[in-house]
């Protein structure tokens, strides 16, 4: 109580409150143009946040980690873009409504859908994550492997159309995070006599490469003589830019068991949003009376994809605080600017520093009514670019990209990186590959290699130690048993 | 020639770089083991990562010879495959010769030219629109980059 009590007085100030709308503003519009992404928003904050009081730096970086998460969602819908790796699901039918001239709508669903679930996930992570804490200290390094296992196999299961290439996608980020030093023995990998490499490949230019650049690849191989000179038109009637009463009501429901999926699956270290985006999604789509209207511009796809995704974002606290593992690349971001602050997420920030955490809830139901007052007003503003001829919109895509991956660490080398994996990512995206495996495993491989490892020098060697550790091996079951089950499924549909 | 689907090509192609991975690069680029247990060394998980990455391309391999159809999982449109095909590796040329011209240039001289490039590359035709596009866009780089977020831009050799 006393420590609720303390944080009231810590959070309460003005400093702290406009510290938190500017990070969702500033969050919210950078995570809106291609190529800066949610995620650049928050580093670029992280350095602001230097020189002014920890409480402030949460309120700030809390801030444009809700504004980005749900800014990412703009492009997506707007541009077939995701701002973020989860937006990535938005697209599916967030683009195909601005198609269909329903843009608006599109994103006012987005904007209720995101504020709704992310409500819920911060309510259940101010009840569960201090009795989670305690859990937590009960993973070692075989049940860390597991988990981590168990959910790169899930992103690869939901994230596109065929499993072998989802996997593919996989391991190929898990090899591209090898690159730079090993993690036990400092020894350097890949370096290919590159200095640049030691510290390995650098996440944002990464993501810039892979999601927005290939799009912009993609793009250009369009013919310039096509007729349709903008994206998309913007319908003038309100039934497109507003949701009827029955919208609301199949949106209400999804919404629901959307935002149940996405804080359970948040809630698991080192998932992130974009399997709860997609795992949301196809849930959506088994309870929607529609169907077959998924894929092209459904308004409960929106709903689904949203509120998987931003439903994360509170419950991703929960393995970060608890046990300082980010679920997600802006996750990561944010255990790095804690640490700065001197703050080290794990069991023991629950012992030491609970004034600190219930500062951090307040930040995040903070965030959550400014997120909502600004994405209604920002919307009205970003539709404006259905107005924008196409041959401006791209451009202006590589523009961003390119100033946005210099931008983090002001070094060409990281530009040269976007590029090569804008051309990784065209040619994948191009052959039927789905991108986002390889960007989360990448993410997560440093934990998954440190952890595996660890365990085999436990063990000495042998690998009966995944099996005989109870958490380690319901998760290596859990891992086979979803992936037969993923198998049986698509054996499945294509016999129909 | 019909078994030379999309996914055969490209899994044979990712077979090939697995096992160059096992038997070229690693030896090449990864230190071996200092001695003593297995887990200590910096190559074990590379060659578990390459070792499912041939499983994988082998399978994937595999299942474009058993399915019956051509495997284009892509955005591309079916008629006149090569045209995008060049159009896409002209866009990747030129976003390479963007960041070499950025090192002699300078970033706004050279993200001058390119977005001029590229906008008569996506169809703009009208000068007037192209001029007043730059008038728009290297300002708001500057007020967001250079002023706001206090990053600061290459020069080049030159400006």
């Amino acid at each position: 109580m006393d420590a609720l009590v303390a944080a009231f007085g810590l959070f309460f100030q003005l400093p702290v409150i406009l510290g938190t709308f500017f990070g969702v503003a500033m969050g919210m519009v950078l995570g809106s143009i291609p190529g800066l992404t949610a995620t650049m928003a928050i580093a670029l904050i992280v350095p602001m946040t230097f020189s002014i009081s920890p409480v402030v730096s949460i309120g700030m970086l809390i801030g444009a980690y809700k504004g980005g998460c749900f800014g990412g969602s703009i492009p997506a819908i707007l541009l077939n873009t995701p701002g973020t790796p989860a937006a990535a699901a938005t697209v599916l039918d967030g683009h195909e409504m601005a198609k269909k001239g329903q843009a608006l709508k599109a994103l006012r669903v987005a904007i209720y859908s995101s504020v709704l679930a992310d409500s819920f996930s911060d309510i259940v992570l101010i009840l569960v994550s201090p009795p989670l804490a305690l859990i937590a200290l009960k993973m070692g390094p075989p049940e860390m492997t597991g988990l981590i296992v168990f959910s790169l196999l899930i992103i690869t299961a939901v994230a596109g159309k065929s499993l072998t290439k989802g996997l593919i996608a996989g391991v190929l980020g898990l090899l591209v995070g090898t690159i730079g030093l090993d993690p036990i023995m400092a020894s350097r990998r890949f370096g290919f006599d590159l200095s640049q490499l030691d510290e390995g490949i650098a996440l944002m230019p990464m993501l810039i490469g892979l999601f927005a650049l290939s799009e912009f690849f993609i793009n250009a191989e369009a013919a310039i003589n096509e007729r349709r000179v903008r994206i998309f038109d913007v319908s003038a009637s309100p039934e497109d830019s507003r949701l009827t009463t029955d919208e609301k009501i199949a949106c209400a429901k999804i919404v629901g068991m959307a935002s149940g999926v996405g804080t359970l699956l948040g809630a698991v270290p080192g998932i992130g949003p974009s399997i709860a985006a997609f795992a949301s999604y196809a849930q959506a789509r088994k309870m929607s009376k529609h169907p077959e209207q998924f894929g092209k511009g459904s308004v409960e796809g929106v709903a689904a994809a949203e509120a998987g995704n931003n439903a994360v974002a509170g419950a991703n606290m929960i393995p970060l605080l608890t046990l300082g593992i980010p679920g997600d690349v802006g996750a990561a971001l944010l255990l790095g600017a804690f640490m700065i602050q001197g703050l080290h997420p794990g069991p023991l920030l629950f012992k030491e520093n609970m004034d600190i955490i219930y500062a951090i809830f307040m930040a995040l139901l903070l965030a959550n009514i400014f997120n909502f007052f600004t994405a209604r007003q920002y919307i009205k503003i970003a539709s404006k670019v259905a107005a924008v001829p196409k041959h401006y919109i791209f451009p202006a895509i590589l523009a961003f990209c390119l100033v946005g991956a210099y931008g983090f660490n002001q070094s060409l080398f990281d530009v040269w990186m976007a590029l090569l994996f804008g051309v990784i990512g065209y040619i994948l995206r191009r052959n039927g590959f789905p991108v986002a495996p390889l960007l989360i495993a990448f993410i997560l491989e440093p934990i998954l290699e440190s952890s595996f490892r660890q365990s085999l020098l436990i063990s000495q060697g042998s690998l009966m130690i995944f099996v005989t550790h109870p958490i380690s091996a319901a998760f290596l079951i859990l891992s086979v048993t979803g992936i037969l089950l993923t198998i049986k499924g698509r054996i499945k549909h294509q016999a129909h | 020639m019909a078994w030379l689907k999309k996914d055969v090509i490209v899994g044979l192609a990712l077979a090939l770089s697995a096992l160059m991975l096992h038997l070229v690069i690693i030896p090449a680029q990864v230190a071996p083991s200092p001695g003593g247990p297995i887990a200590l060394s910096p190559r074990l998980f590379c060659h578990i990562t390459a070792a499912l990455l041939l499983i994988l391309s082998l399978n994937l391999t595999v299942v474009g010879l058993k399915s019956n159809d051509t495997g284009d999982d892509s955005a591309a449109p079916a008629t006149d495959p090569w045209r995008v095909y060049v159009r896409g590796f002209i866009a990747v040329a030129g976003s390479a010769g963007y960041i070499v011209l950025i090192s002699y240039a300078g970033y706004f001289v050279s993200t001058a030219i390119a977005m001029s490039f590229f906008l008569f590359f996506f169809g703009a035709k009208n000068w007037k629109g192209i001029v007043a596009f730059q008038l728009v866009i290297l300002p708001f780089i500057y007020a967001l980059f250079v002023k706001a977020l206090k990053v600061v831009l290459p020069d080049g050799f030159f400006f």
